[in-house]
């Protein structure tokens, strides 16, 4: 089995039938006179063939490894990029980058504290240069709105 | 006895630095942020960025910074920006559609206008144009009203946006006739190709956006839904000129956040009026076919109520709500 | 052929005014912000212009746009620049410019890949004006030719295109562009005005960000797979960068110029279209430039054809853009319609008399294009060596700074933190899709077409009354949809015939190698 392909299909299809069945509750019309609903429904069960056409030749295919998934990466830049989305629009841009650069630094998990440290600050002086005084964006580097 | 002194003295000085305060409004040091709901470059943005850079001047106050916040038909920008202090550092330009179209429709947003802004004043107005192409080109509005009468299919007129939806009812109420929409949401660029092409007959657009098509010979304006005739289409007459009851304004207006205030209102539509009775506000805004609106804060919500009372019965007869 | 000399004349003229000396220290004040700007991954060209629009107010016309024209061109070669090194399409127009550019720096060519961007650029923008010099006027009528059928074919030609771009199965690049179609279709539906799947989300009503999408399933899931996967103190470039990789070889032009001339043709026709632009222009190229090959499979793997087609495609339709916009004051794109804006706060009105009564603007904007894109190649050489260098930068300090302007950039856009949230969403989709051999270019394709597409279809029901032999009874659209046809039967019959299975093996024996 083609273990790989054989997720990829099966994610397809119930994507597919998820929209599919939500699309329901929008009003579908007739094929001449679409309501919002059809066009997601007949492209939802385009993506279900599509998912069977993925799946079935995986059943019978060899090879296709599932390339290792790297949890500590994944959790710690998405964590990186969710903290950020929290401090920023509270505290500005100075904590949310330091606060960006001490998560994301734990997916390496090689540096030092003080390389991180430096690393952050270093960072957050490049955000405030290009983002507050060359840009003019109404971000600032520090706010205090929790 | 003896705490009477000092409550008092501290509520006189409270009192009064509130009075400094407004009287030094605004602060050479600080920015006053307007949030702006639209994108950057689109009619009702280039209507508040007009009015804005001449706003730097009446109120000598450089430091004017224009955010723009997208989303929602500008519910979202507007009432984020409805959350912010209310301390005259930080305030709105936003389309009618705020207070008038967006409350009727989009029902599910939790956000009251009335209650959590206060108007400073109008900004700038425009109309709404009814045009013709290729099939029907030449006609008058009358022409057009008795060829819609007599069509075995009805008419297609090209619609952009939901104001223009409503003038599409307003207008099938007033005259009787029945029209065929068809939207063009997001594909805003094809409005008056189409029309040009003759796949759809008729269009009603903002004039803002319309002016472009206008200039060509294939697009002729029938009519404008304003009171008087625009200096910009002076021979086009009115929908009331030629007997049709329809009459609706776009524009846009001035707020700042419910609290704010009355001392830094006043100010701010002190300057705001002597801004817009400036001839380059004037000029200014010709291009984009507008004509400035300068109110009082009571005017302005006497126009909010007005727009509201046209907008109900077309929003309920058909059937925009969302959710 | 009057219209040709006349071209010419202009030309001539518009020369003049472009390099009276105020305009071009505007356009190259305008070319370097947008080169800065767009290399910035998350700074898109909207962002640039929309920043520097307020400044427009206070100058003349010709200057304003030429600057933000530069703004514009320099964005989209910066962006093309952090795709390149980054994986990061600093433009979503620059995705496919990741496809092949990024392998390339990978394997060290990094250097050979963005000149090749700048002067494919070049040529494609040069190529672009004679055209526009050549042709305006059977453009413009061309245009308009275009309704709602024909808008509808040519989109879903250019996704059953984009499915074909993937390097393994055709059938996952459909689903890959459909998954992408379903997620563009959450917003309000054009006609009756009710959100569609927002989920009650009232920052979803207008739909999601493309610039977080571009952001998150290209740049940081691929920032996700390599944190730990490149090794302590490396960078991305694993081997040293002598002078020699960065000059491009005899093979590399050999292989170049014919990409360039059909990437030029293919861009000028779609930019041409007001709605369609550059982006569906650089897919198209890409697809027709792995079918010409003769070993397709080099494609994704660093191959110069698929990044400088793509790349000559996108600035020949940049440059052909302002045709619809100049001329008939129809914007293709929201960038376009800022320098709209900007006309018409100084009083201009375009339209087809543009060109009649002011022809110094006219062509004093197009030959400033001309000289912004020379600009571009007389700034960027020197260039290259440094972002190069960048390269060289050990992975662990880059990658917080990838993420850094990132989440930034994607916030910026509408000084919101739920944007960032959408960066989290698709980041993670687009890791699991990386996992699964899905490739995020259709899919970005598909978000961005999907809804025009379905609008597309419907309005052009609407104008005929539910008539679908319409489709078949207009000559151009009906043409259209059978190249269509053609290329999905294609596709489909490859992808599940059994000798497919050779190619599949081999690269599977070639991953398993690393």
């Amino acid at each position: 089995m083609n273990k790989r392909d054989v997720i990829a299909g099966i994610l397809m299809i119930g994507f597919g039938a998820f929209v599919a069945w939500y699309s329901l509750r929008y009003d579908l019309g007739t094929l001449r006179r679409m309501g919002p609903g059809m066009f997601p429904t007949i492209m939802a069960y385009a993506l279900m063939i599509m998912g069977v056409l993925i799946l079935v030749p995986a059943l019978y295919k060899r090879g296709g490894e599932v390339v290792a998934f790297e949890v500590r990466s994944f959790v710690f830049v998405i964590g990186a990029i969710g903290v950020f989305a929290l401090t920023m629009p509270r505290f500005g841009i100075v904590p949310a980058i330091v606060s960006l650069t001490v998560v994301a630094s734990i997916a390496d998990g090689r540096m030092s504290p003080l390389v991180v440290l430096v690393l952050a600050v270093a960072l957050s002086l490049i955000a405030v240069m290009v983002f507050h005084y060359l840009l003019g964006t109404a971000l600032v580097p520090f706010k205090w709105d929790p | 006895m003896r705490r009477i002194v000092p409550v008092l003295a501290s509520v006189a000085l409270l009192v009064s630095s509130a009075a400094i305060q407004a009287q030094q409004y605004p602060d050479p040091g600080k920015a006053i942020t307007v949030t702006v709901p639209y994108g950057p470059g689109q009619a009702t943005d280039l209507m508040c960025r007009v009015f804005l850079e001449q706003l730097k001047v009446t109120l000598d106050h450089p430091a004017i910074v224009v955010e723009n916040k997208v989303g929602a038909g500008s519910s979202i920008g507007a009432k984020e920006a409805a959350a912010e202090p209310a301390d005259g550092y930080h305030l709105l330009c936003t389309g009618n559609a705020t207070h008038v179209a967006n409350p009727l429709i989009y029902t599910e947003i939790d956000f009251k206008p009335d209650e959590e802004l206060r108007p400073i004043t109008g900004v700038a107005a425009t109309g709404y144009v009814f045009a013709t192409g290729k099939n029907l080109n030449g006609k008058s509005l009358k022409e057009i009203i008795e060829i819609a009468k007599d069509s075995p299919t009805p008419l297609k007129v090209g619609l952009a946006s939901t104001t223009s939806r409503v003038l599409w009812g307003m207008l099938q109420q007033a005259t009787g006739i029945k029209l065929d929409n068809v939207p063009y949401m997001r594909g805003k660029q094809d409005l008056f190709p189409d029309l040009i092409r003759g796949d759809t007959d008729l269009v009603i657009e903002a004039m803002p956006s319309a002016m472009a098509a206008l200039q060509g010979e294939d697009v002729t304006a029938v009519a404008v839904t304003l009171p008087e005739r625009s200096e910009l289409l002076p021979d086009t007459p009115t929908f009331v000129e030629e007997g049709v009851d329809l009459e609706l304004t776009g524009w846009n207006a001035f707020y700042a956040p419910a609290g704010t205030p009355d001392e830094i209102v006043a100010k701010l539509n002190e300057a705001a009026v002597a801004a817009l009775n400036t001839p380059e506000v004037a000029e200014g805004l010709k291009p984009i076919a507008c004509t400035p609106m300068p109110t009082t804060p009571e005017g302005l919500q006497a126009q909010i109520e007005s727009d509201r009372a046209k907008w109900k019965p077309m929003v309920e007869l058909y059937n925009l709500q969302v959710n | 052929m009057g219209s040709l000399s006349s071209a010419f004349d202009g030309a001539v003229l518009g020369l003049g005014v472009a390099l009276q000396g105020s305009n071009l220290v505007y356009c190259i004040i305008g070319v370097t912000l947008g080169t800065l700007l767009g290399v910035l991954p998350g700074i898109g060209v909207l962002i640039s212009i929309s920043l520097l629009f307020p400044l427009t107010f206070h100058l003349d016309p010709t200057a304003a746009l030429v600057m933000l024209a530069g703004v514009f061109y320099g964005t989209t070669y910066g962006g093309s620049t952090s795709a390149i090194l980054l994986n990061v399409p600093g433009t979503p127009s620059a995705a496919v410019s990741c496809l092949d550019g990024h392998p390339m720096a990978k394997s060290g060519r990094a250097g050979v890949a963005l000149l090749a961007t700048t002067i494919a650029s070049f040529v494609g923008g040069t190529i672009g004006i004679i055209l526009m010099m050549a042709f305006s006027p059977l453009i413009v009528e061309n245009a308009l030719r275009f309704g709602a059928h024909e808008y509808f074919a040519l989109m879903a030609m250019g996704l059953i295109a984009a499915s074909t771009i993937t390097q393994g199965s055709p059938v996952k690049g459909i689903a890959m562009v459909i998954v992408g179609i379903l997620l563009g279709l959450v917003q309000a539906d054009f006609y009756t005005g009710i959100p569609r799947f927002s989920f009650g989300i009232p920052e979803l009503y207008e739909g999601l960000s493309l610039v977080a999408l571009a952001m998150g399933m290209f740049g940081v899931s691929e920032v996700i797979a390599s944190v730990r996967t490149i090794g302590r103190a490396e960078s991305y470039a694993r081997q040293k960068i002598t002078m020699r990789s960065m000059i491009p070889t005899r093979d590399d032009v050999g292989r170049s110029w014919l990409p360039m001339l059909r990437g030029s043709g293919i861009g000028a026709f779609f930019g041409t279209l007001p709605g369609t632009g550059g982006l569906i222009a650089s897919f198209m190229a890409y697809a027709v430039e792995k079918r010409a090959a003769k070993d397709p499979s080099r494609f994704g793997n660093g191959a110069i054809e698929g990044l400088v087609g793509p790349e000559t495609a996108n600035n020949a339709a940049d440059q052909t853009a302002f045709i619809p916009t100049l001329t008939l004051g129809i914007p293709g794109t929201p960038a376009m319609a800022i320098m709209l804006a900007v006309l018409i706060v100084h009083g201009i009105s375009p339209g087809p008399r543009l060109i009649i009564d002011q022809p110094e603007l006219f062509w004093g904007v197009v030959m400033s294009f001309w000289i912004g894109n020379i600009l571009l190649l007389v700034l960027n050489i020197p260039m290259v060596g440094v972002w190069v260098r960048l390269l060289q930068v050990p992975y662990q300090y880059l990658f917080p700074a990838i993420l850094m302007f990132v989440c930034l950039g994607v916030y910026s856009i509408n000084n919101s933190a739920f944007e960032v949230w959408t960066l989290v969403f698709f980041a993670s989709l687009g890791y699991l899709l990386r996992l699964l051999d899905f490739s995020a270019a259709p899919l970005l394709l598909g978000f961005v077409l999907g809804p025009d597409m379905e609008e597309h279809f419907r309005r052009a029901l609407l104008v005929s009354d539910g008539d679908f032999r319409s489709f078949v009874e207009r000559p151009l659209s009906a043409f259209i949809l059978c190249v269509t046809a053609i290329m999905l039967a294609r596709a489909l019959w490859t992808a599940l015939r059994p000798s497919r299975r050779k190619a599949d093996d081999v690269r599977e024996e070639a991953a398993a190698g690393h």
